[in-house]
């Protein structure tokens, strides 16, 4: 299964235009759907927290392995992540200087950015589905809706952006909970089916 | 989210500000602005240490290497590090660890290169780690908590999207615009990428079908 993950992670890493952005949604097809592995709600899940985490995002795929099977998938999926880009860029650096300033790099970069923003599109509406599955539209669209204004209006610290918007969801969460008379962890409110006890894997 | 810069950069405004600060040295007459300060593997891949513990994508991270090489050691023109740049977005892969490769390879040789990846990327994948193992993921709070986060940096990423695609509006020669009609040709490419993306199509068919795409919109007059 290790050696399954490398692999997974390697091919993903050795293709994905847009970084983390064009990886997300190749995750959640070959772990969450053709493997379940993971939920896709997990996967979400380690989507946010590789985003607040320093250092390449690309981490995401650590977490992945972490919880599809342990430290061992953490390692696999680790090396399989970042050495396409070491072996690629290896054998750019000793072409590079033969063939660098040459025009048709520049008109290449400009022709793949749709490419780029395409995919970071689709991972947007990617994770705001899996939300809306999980958690429902409202509470969803309503924090969407702070976020943005907040973000565009008074340009704060992403970060803090972050952090908000997840107390944010908590309040109301919390708040529909309190209405409906059940507890914060009521399905439908806080999310859909929890995952199976064995999903969220400790090192034994 | 700070990619926007990182794009920004490699296009053309930022390329002005570090011919200005080579030109001393460029000219080879008349001393440097200030002292090289020479940067040892050793140092380079403490660097990377710093910077994967610390910092946030590639937007901020790029600075902070042009600092280090062009600005205070020297080791690389503000022209080398551009293409050096434009390379590593340009191939598939995360880019600052195909940025921190190149950089590294080209400067301190392979092993040196590999090193400072691996000084990048373990920090964060231990941080990762970490979150995974003591944060009770599966509780409530942490569930709506996290879902949150996810929300909110799903936002931050529609919103950088959005100003990506001003980046569509240039062409490849620099300070001049697309047409009209090449930028709607590129829009399109981007509304089937993201189509695809959401279905859930492998990537390697999207990434086929998206730069197959990219080539027929630089057709457009």
């Amino acid at each position: 299964m290790a050696f399954q993950i490398f692999w997974l992670c390697f091919r993903t890493s050795l293709i994905s235009f847009a970084g983390v952005y064009g990886a997300m949604p190749e995750y959640a097809r070959l772990f969450a759907v053709e493997r379940s592995w993971i939920t896709p709600e997990q996967l979400v899940q380690d989507f946010a927290v590789a985003q607040a985490m320093p250092g390449p995002n690309m981490v995401l795929a650590v977490m992945v392995g972490y919880r599809a099977a342990g430290l061992g998938g953490a390692a696999a999926a680790f090396a399989g992540t970042y050495t396409p880009p070491l072996l690629l860029m290896s054998g750019a650096v000793a072409v590079l200087d033969r063939y660098r300033s040459v025009p048709w790099v520049r008109r290449v970069e400009v022709a793949v950015r749709p490419v780029v923003v395409g995919l970071m599109l689709g991972a947007a509406v990617t994770v705001l589905r899996g939300q809306v599955a999980a958690s429902g539209a409202l509470t969803t669209a309503i924090v969407v809706g702070a976020v943005a204004v907040v973000y565009k209006r008074f340009s704060f610290n992403p970060l803090l952006v972050l952090l908000g918007a997840g107390a944010l969801f908590l309040a109301i969460g919390e708040a529909i909970a309190h209405r409906s008379g059940g507890s914060a962890g009521t399905p439908g409110v806080v999310g859909g089916p929890h995952p199976p006890p064995l999903s969220r894997h400790r090192p034994e | 989210m700070t990619e926007l810069e990182l794009w920004c950069s490699s296009s053309c405004t930022e390329v002005d500000v570090d011919t200005a600060l080579e030109r001393p040295r460029a000219g080879h007459d008349g001393p440097p602005l200030c002292r090289a300060r020479a940067l040892s593997a050793a140092g380079w891949v403490w660097l990377n240490l710093k910077v994967g513990a610390f910092s946030f994508g590639t937007g901020s991270v790029a600075p902070i290497y042009r600092r280090a090489l062009v600005v205070e050691a020297r080791a690389l023109s503000a022209e080398q590090f551009q293409d050096t740049l434009t390379l590593a977005q340009l191939l598939p892969g995360p880019n600052l660890v195909s940025l921190t490769m190149a950089l590294g390879a080209r400067l301190f040789g392979h092993a040196t290169g590999v090193a400072g990846v691996v000084a990048l990327c373990v920090p964060g994948a231990i941080w990762v780690l970490l979150t995974a193992w003591l944060v009770p993921m599966d509780s409530p709070v942490a569930r709506e908590l996290v879902a949150g986060f996810a929300v909110g940096a799903a936002v931050l990423l529609l919103d950088l999207s959005v100003q990506l695609e001003q980046g569509l509006r240039a062409s490849h020669v620099v300070g001049k615009q697309a047409s009209r009609r090449k930028r709607g040709c590129r829009q399109g490419v981007v509304l089937v990428v993201a189509l695809l993306s959401v279905l859930g199509v492998p990537l390697l068919g999207i990434v086929a079908i998206g730069l197959l795409g990219a080539g027929l919109a630089e057709l457009a007059p």
